[in-house]
Formats: C-alpha cells, structure tokens, sequence
C-alpha cells in the first residue's frame, strides 16, 4: 500500500504509523496520512516535551491552554506569549524574523486582544563572523520592516552573540496584547456553526513548515524551498483591523490563527477544544495558485490568515466587515454534533477522523540521566587574568555588553503612545496602560550559559534573574512565558538539558508566585559541528499602578550608590559570567545558586523605598557584574563615579563576577537609607557617589569619554565597517 | 472644533492621532479613505504608518485613493488645516500639494528615536525634542524648488543634528498660503506625560490657537 | 581579460507570494484602471563583469546572482542582457 511509504518519508516512525492504526482501527488514506504526520511533528505535536511541561504552575493566569495566555490587571487582560522562528531565519533571515512576528501577534489577535508591543530575544554567532554578520543584519531588518509597519512598537529584548549560535541562530519574539476580560476569545468552537477562512489566498508556501522547524540544519537546507514564506505587514495590519472589528461582532463565537500546520492545525484544534466535529470544504478556500492538492491546502502556511466560527445571523456581517478591508473571505465548512473531524473535496468525503487523535498526538519520555559534560564542566577552572584597565575597555566593548541602540534605533519602539520605558533605558520595558492607569513591565531574558552548566539551579537562575529586571523598575512580577530552545531531544545530553531546566524554571516560577501564562518549545538547534546552549528564554510581565511609581535605572550626578543583597566573597561560584567567555572564551566551574528568601525581601525591601522615595534609581546586577550595573546606571545619566567596588583579592572575579540576589541603587538620602537597611537587617555596602566626568575606584582611574565611546559605538562600528 | 484623520489600509498611527486630538477636546472622528465629504471638519490629518504598505513607494499608492483626491478640493476652499505627519507628508509631497519629495534615509536604514528641532513658528521655543520614526525620510527637492521654498518662508522645522541625509535640514515644510503642513516627526507622540516628552503639545496649542481665534472672529 | 556587461532580473519564485504585486493589483482595480492585471514585482540590476572568457564570465556571474542578488529560498533571477564591452 502506498501509504507505507509514505508515512516513513513524511517523517512518521513505525510505532507512530502502528499507533495511528489502533487509533484508527484502519488504515489512514493518503492525506490523512498527511495530517498525522504534520499535527504529531515536533513542531505542532511537542512531542518530546509534553510529559515535561505539565510540571508549570498556571494557576493565575487567564486563558492559559489557548493561543495565548495572561494575567489581569483591573477590567484587563494583558495577554503575552513568546514564539520561536530560528530554523527560516537561519536561512532567510530576512523574511524569516518578520514572518515570525506575523506568527506571534496572530495568536494574540486571536484571544481577540490588541498587540501592544513586541519584544524579542536574538541569538548569533560572533559578530566578528561575517555569516553571523549577515544573519543579524537581516534578522533585525525583517523585524524593523514588519514591526514598524504594523505599527506595534518594539520595545526591548535582547541581543547576544556567541559562537554557540552561528549555524543555529535563535530568533524568538514576544508579543503583548491588551483586551477587556470580558471579551476573551476561545478557540473552542461549538457545534452548529459556520466555519469562516478570512484574509490572504491561500498558495504553496511553507508546506511541511511545520516540519521543517524540527529538522536539525544542514547544507541542504538552503534549498528547503518552500518551506520560508514573504511576510506582508501591510496585509498583517489590515487583517489585525478586520479581524478585532469581526471580533466585536456578538454572532461571533471562536477564533484560531494560521499557525504551524495552517488550516490543519486550527481547524482541528477548534473541534478538539470544542468537543465538536468539524466539516471543511477544502474546494471553497480561496486559493492563489491553481491545481492544489487537499494536503497541500490543509498544510499550507501562507501568511495572514485567520478562522472563525460564527453563527448563521453573523455570517453576512463578518463578509461585510471583510469587504471593507478588501480582504478576501470565503465559507468552507461548519461545525457539527457528530464528532468528526471530516474534510471534504468537491463534495467527496476525504478525511474522516476523531479531532483528539490528530491534537493528542504520542508523548515520549526522553533522558534523565545527568551527562558527563556536568561534571567535568563544573570542576575546570579558570587561571588567566587580565590587567584591570584593559578588562574594563573589553567589557564596555564586548558586543553582549555593549549599547544595542544600533539595533533598536531600526524598531519603532514609540508608535501607540504608550512606550514608557524605551528600549536602553532600563532592563524591563515600560507600556502605559490608560485604561488602568498604571504601566506594565516586560522583560525577556536568559542566561544560557549558566543554564548549560546547571539546568536546574540555570532553570531558577534565569527565573530570577528576568524577575530582577522588573523588580529594579519597580514592577511586582506576575506572569512568564517562554520560548525553550535546545538541540536534538533525542540526544542524551539535550534531554537532560531540557528535562531538569524545565524543573529548574517551574520551581522559580513557584518562589516568585507567578504563573506561567503560555510557552513554545524549538528543538534541533544544531547542526553537525555545534548545538546552541540550552536557551530558555524567559518573558516576563509586571505591573506597577501608577508611573510616577516606576524606578529609574540612572544614577545622577550627587547620589550615593549603595550594592544591597548577596556580596561578592573570594568563596563566590560565578560560572558563567560574561567576561570569563569574552575574555578567555571559558565556560565552566559552578553558577551561583538562587536565595530565593533573599529574593523575595529585596523586593520587598525595594518596593518600600520606591513608595517612601528615597531611592531615586536601581539597577539590577548581572552581565557584566557590579562594575556592569554601576556602568550602565551612571551612563544613562550621563554622569560618571568615584568610589570601591573591589572586596575581594581576585578583582576581575569583584567587578565582572555574576551572582544572583543583588541590586544597585541610587539615592540622594544615603542616611536615612542606610537606617533603613540596618533596621530591615539587609546587607548592603556602600560604593561610592556619581561625579560628572570622573570614573574612578579602588586606585585606577578612567578616561570616561573613552569608555562611553566603546559602549556607544562598538555594534555600529562593527556592522558599518 | 472638528477634527478628521484620514485613515488607509496600512494606516498605524490614527489611534494615537486621536488621543492626541482629544486631549486637546477636539471633536474627532475618522476619515475611511473611501470618503470624500471633507469640508465639515476645521482640520484634517493624514497620520503616519504605511498606507497600502508603502509599496513601489511610500504614499504612492495612497494617492488613488479618493479621500485624497478630494483634499485638492478641500484645499482650495480653505476650509480649514490638512496636517500630514510622516506618512501623511509623504503622500502630500506625492500628490504635490507640498513641494519635493521624501526619498530613503542616507544610512538606508529605519531610524526611530527623538531629536532637537529648530522651529520656525511664533509661540515655539526656539527648540523642541520631536519622536521620528521612518525609513524614507530624507527630504529633497531641486534647486528652483528649495529657492521657492526658502522665498515663501516654509521651512517650519529643522534637524539639528540631520539624522536622514535631508537638504537644507528639513524636517517639516508649513505652507501658511494654503495651510498646509508636512512634517516627518510625530508631535503625536509627545503629549502625554507617561510617555516621557510633551514637547508636541505646543504643535497642537498651535493649532489650537490658530483655530480658535478664527471661530472667535467668525462669531 | 574580457569585460561584459550583463542585466539581471530577480522575482519571487512561483508559488511565493508577492504582497507589493497584490497591493499594486488593488489600486489597479479599486480605481476601475485594469481589473486584473496580475502585477508581479522584481528588482533589476545592471553590473559589469570579467573574465578571461565568456564561459568564465559567465559562471562568475552566475555565483553573483545566487549568492549576492537573489536567495534561492524565495528568489530566481534571468539574465536578460549578456554583451561584450
């Protein structure tokens, strides 16, 4: 039988096909030989990492389980979630960052919110590389062409390179919506309706999308045809319009977007959520090219697309609204009481399947065992040292420390006038929420490095480490979401990797009381010479009721800065900070492990001297270390620094070391703070006081010019060479 | 006072037009770009984003829609302010109802953040920090164009420190004859104080102030 | 060394979408000018190059247009003009 054949070339294993067959109690035909093997990828099916994730807490969160999930504040709820599109942007940067943005902000389109801001987390090579070069700058431009003209502001995210990432460069964008609780939108769809398909033509692109993703990268890739589509923004901000006017329409029951997998997937995913059958007639989609195929229809990824279930007396009024916009709409199917899922072609019945075996596909158990690599990592040691003036230069020049104003001066990160905090001026983003009246922080974040040492405690570490960025700007934290990225799960050590961080990550989430709202895993990050470090990134929403209650995160001319939290001693475990990989290109020995008691009273302590107002600024500490937050604090004020920094013999470990649990704040009443500290029995230690054009401690001195120009100018020289 | 903001497919800065419109207590409403009954509103603005996503060029295709084949109109009649910000001044150069034309930045890149404009109005201060936020934004003009401009005294704001490559620094053109004004930076972006600059207020007091005293006198 | 001057067309390959064409496609037909007029959009470049011969000239030319002008994920180029200089 042909199909034999074919479910092994589309990717199906034999105790997969076997599985279907019990499912079945049949055969499947040709196409639905399709279906299964798209829905059970990686990519659509997370198959290797569902076990794992059933371990986060989500209790909170609103809406979690759909496209995307969320936390309420007031009458709202801002909806969040993070998306991967390393694997196209790896070989067309370009189109591949931007039609990752159009991904992410349909699944908050869908919940029926209106995207608010984008983030994102980008991962390369070195960017002395000239490849890694090329992937960045396309990577940035995609996002600048989409972004901009959608007009959701980029507000902030992170950029870092490293040599982990040159084959698998990691691209992954958050998005942030906004809507009124009670006008929440479900995927679920109930029976008796009318099955809508509204927005772009559908054509050839990216079929087997989805199971591209989970392939790992080789040569060959590069002629993975069609597997990359050409964003269109222009449609994508039109249909983002129609699609939150349909939405306000009551007639209108469900929504689901185009993702992965295209019709297949949200299709299927409505009937299943529903505990509905679904008709579709796949010859009333409109399509672009001529002579498509039904599997070709179903799999098909062409861009702006999106699907609603809409009850008979809506329908006129969803193609009226489609109309206006001049975006095509056509009525392929309805759903029903029989519990089918069942595709049609030119009135043939081609498909016929229960919706739970395509959406629950197999879940594997992969390995637990700790690799090798832990140990040998964690007992190597590091020996090099470098003269303290040249280390600073490195550091303030290094491409990971440096300022990414040339990248986020691209995005336009203050369209929607709500940008409160803009991209370099702190470590969280700030939005205005008016409808409430406060500002929501949003961080992405992580901390591969020390993730590879240790998944577990790396897991917590970056939990925290996210959290820092909002709790030093004065946000409670209240929701994450994550984007995992890691190499081949059936490798001993990648499992491993995935299996405690996720651990690691839901007991951070656990200490700090936040749910996890939504997620998204990419595996196969690897290539033949080199796997990326486990990456989760972590995206994390805070909120604090009123601006005037934000934090800065400068520190101006006359304040007296004082370190609070976890000092560093010569004992201190600080595997996997940025200046050991910059300077010798060492990674190893142990990452510190989080307090998180300690944790929970620096933001106690924080929030209490953000409401009396005496701290005027904070800076959390991480890449870079101490001397990293007191650089980036003084350097936004534009002002400079004399005083101690250094406590301990090792100076480079003193000023560069990265530990967790610890805060740099500004304050122009150090006595009364100081009174404060004491009484709450926080340790602390004071460091010195800004002073305009001088930068000084421990007996060496700078030339502050010079260093602002290495900081400033390191990224555009690089890229404008 | 009635204001009106053309809205396009591809259109992104017409909510944050009309925040800023009612901050001021302007009655506001949009303007699909079907329509083309214009002359009930004492202003309209064509709002930044990317009409018909600045496809060939930015604003090209814009101007085949009919709500902008009726400002010639609206215009001519006098009838009150056609503001264009970014996008809007894009299109106002294509359709030629403001000389020259708006070309890709000199570094060829998207560029977003504040810069100092010099302004050229009564009731400014001599300096205002105004968000851009384009890629096709260096003005230029030939040399008969720029000496007109120069003679009939338009050039209403000027870059400082040139981020795009823009002639003569021109960051926004002010016919006061036909009252029109083309700007590529957002005053729309700086009104509210939770959002860190405010310096845009004194573009609307502007208008305000220009408007009012009419009504007053029509009255 | 020969020197030649070539043009060189880059589309979208078939199949791919191509938003400025649709764009392009609905103004046509919103201003009642053509209804369909299936609008295809590409970019066009002219450049010079050499080579001891037209084969070597040609292959040269060859690894510009897919390395450097096009992507062969989405793109295809056509050599419209090839002539010695």
């Amino acid at each position: 039988m042909k199909t034999m054949q074919l479910y092994k070339a589309l990717g199906l294993t034999d105790s997969e096909y076997v599985e279907i067959l019990k499912r079945l109690g049949r055969e499947p035909n040709e196409l639905e030989t399709y279906l299964f093997s798209a829905m059970w990828s990686e990519h659509c099916g997370y198959k290797h990492s569902r076990k794992y994730l059933s371990i986060f807490p989500s209790g909170g969160a609103v809406s979690h389980g759909e496209n995307a999930g969320g936390v309420q504040i007031g009458e709202h709820v801002i909806v969040f979630k993070v998306e991967s599109h390393n694997h196209p942007s790896a070989v067309e940067p370009f189109q591949g960052a931007a039609t990752g943005i159009g991904g992410i902000v349909r699944d908050i389109l869908a919940i029926g919110a209106r995207p608010i801001a984008l983030l994102d987390s980008l991962k390369f090579g070195k960017i002395t590389n000239n490849f890694s070069k090329h992937i960045f700058d396309g990577v940035v431009h995609g996002i600048s062409h989409y972004g901009n003209c959608i007009g959701v502001p980029t507000v902030g995210g992170e950029v870092a390179f490293d040599e982990a990432y040159t084959d698998s460069p990691l691209v992954n964008v958050m998005c942030v919506g906004i809507v009124r609780k009670d006008k929440i939108r479900s995927a679920a769809a109930e029976a008796g309706n009318v099955v809508i398909a509204v927005g772009s033509h559908t054509g050839r692109d990216g079929i087997h999308g989805a199971s591209f993703a989970s392939k790992e990268l080789n040569e060959k890739s590069k002629e993975d045809r069609p597997s990359v589509q050409i964003g269109d923004p222009f449609t994508k901000k039109v249909l983002i319009e129609a699609t939150l006017e349909i939405l306000e329409l009551q007639e209108v029951q469900s929504c689901q977007d185009f993702g992965a997998a295209g019709l297949l997937s949200s299709s299927s995913e409505m009937a299943f959520k529903g505990e509905c059958g679904i008709d579709l007639h796949l010859d009333k989609v409109h399509l672009r090219e001529e002579g498509m195929q039904p599997w070709e229809i179903m799999l098909s990824e062409s861009q702006e697309r999106m699907l609603f279930v809409v009850k008979q007396n809506g329908v006129d009024k969803v193609l009226k609204i489609a109309e206006k916009y001049d975006i095509p709409a056509s009525i392929i199917g309805e759903t029903t009481t029989h519990g089918r899922y069942r595709l049609f072609w030119h009135g043939k019945n081609v498909a016929d399947l229960p919706p739970e075996s395509l959406a629950e596909g197999p879940k594997y158990a992969i390995n637990e065992q700790e690799p090798i690599y832990i140990k040998q990592y964690a007992e190597s040691k590091l020996t090099k040292t470098t003269p303290i003036k040249n280390a600073v230069e490195k550091i303030v020049s290094d491409p990971n420390f440096a300022s990414k104003k040339w990248v986020y001066r691209q995005y336009d990160h203050t369209v929607g006038t709500r940008t409160a905090i803009k991209p370099g001026d702190a470590g969280a983003a700030g939005i205005w929420i008016h409808e409430e009246g406060g500002v929501v922080g949003i961080t992405i974040d992580s901390n591969p490095r020390q993730v590879f040492l240790n998944p577990y405690e790396g897991g917590r570490y970056s939990i925290w480490e996210a959290c820092r960025n909002l709790i030093s700007g004065g946000f409670e934290p209240l929701g994450m979401t994550n984007c995992l990225n890691y190499g081949n799960p059936e490798k001993d050590e990648v499992a491993y990797q995935f299996v405690k961080s996720v651990e690691g990550l839901a007991q951070g989430c656990k200490e700090a009381g936040i749910p996890v709202a939504s997620g998204n895993v990419s595996f196969y990050n690897e290539s033949p010479e080199r796997r990326v470090y486990p990456t989760p990134s972590i995206g994390i929403v805070g909120y604090v009721d009123s601006p005037k209650k934000m934090v800065k995160s400068s520190f101006n001319a006359g304040e007296t800065l004082i370190l609070i939290g976890k000092d560093i001693e010569e004992t201190s475990n600080v595997g996997g900070s940025l200046y050991q990989r910059a300077f010798y290109d060492f990674v190893g020995g142990k990452i510190d492990v989080v307090d998180a008691k300690l944790e929970l009273q620096l933001k106690k302590i924080l929030f209490s001297l953000r409401d009396s107002g005496f701290i005027s600024g904070c800076v959390d500490v991480s890449e870079g270390g101490l001397f990293g937050a007191v650089f980036e604090g003084v350097k936004k004020a534009n002002t400079g620094f004399i005083g101690n920094l250094i406590s301990i013999n090792d100076h480079e470990k003193a000023l560069f070391g990265e530990i967790t649990g610890r805060y740099v704040i500004s304050t122009g009443n150090s006595l009364i703070v100081e009174e404060f500290l004491k009484l709450n029995g926080v340790s602390y230690r004071k460091l010195g006081k800004c002073e305009d054009k001088k930068f000084e401690f421990d007996g060496y001195s700078f030339d502050l010019a010079k260093l602002y120009d290495l900081y400033d100018n390191s990224i555009d020289l690089e890229m404008n060479e | 006072m009635k204001a009106g903001i053309i809205v396009f497919p591809g259109t992104n800065c017409d909510i944050d037009t009309e925040k800023a419109c009612k901050y001021f207590g302007w009655e506001t409403e949009f303007i699909w770009h079907d329509d083309t009954e214009l002359n009930k509103y004492d202003i309209i603005f064509l709002p930044g984003g990317f009409s018909y996503g600045d496809y060939i060029r930015a604003g090209r295709l814009a101007k085949f829609s009919p709500a902008v084949m009726s400002l010639k109109d609206y215009v001519k009649t006098k009838r009150g302010f056609l503001v264009g910000i970014c996008n809007g001044f894009q299109i106002l150069c294509e359709t030629k109802l403001l000389p020259g034309i708006l070309s890709t930045n000199t570094n060829t890149k998207f560029i977003c953040e504040e810069v100092e404009l010099e302004v050229n109005h009564d009731g400014f201060p001599k300096s205002v920090k105004f968000a851009i936020a384009h890629g096709e934004g260096r003005y230029i003009a030939d040399e008969q164009t720029l000496q007109g401009i120069q003679a009939k005294n338009m050039i209403f704001l000027r870059y400082k420190n040139n981020p795009n490559g823009s002639v003569l620094d021109i960051a926004g053109l002010y016919d006061k004859e036909n009252r029109i004004i083309g700007m590529m930076p957002h005053p729309e972006r700086g009104v509210f104080s939770e959002t860190g600059n405010i310096d845009g207020k004194y573009f609307f007091e502007m208008l305000n102030k220009a408007l009012t005293k009419e009504t007053v006198a029509a009255t | 060394m020969k020197k030649y001057k070539a043009d060189i067309i880059v589309t979208l390959k078939k199949g791919v979408r191509d938003p400025q064409g649709a764009a392009v496609d609905t103004v046509l037909k919103r201003t009642g000018i053509q209804e369909i007029a299936q609008v295809q959009t590409g970019k066009f470049f002219t450049l010079d190059v050499t080579g001891s011969d037209e084969t070597n000239a040609k292959a040269k030319l060859d690894t510009i247009c897919r390395e450097v002008l096009s992507n062969p994920v989405l793109e295809s180029y056509k050599v419209e003009r090839f002539v010695e200089l």
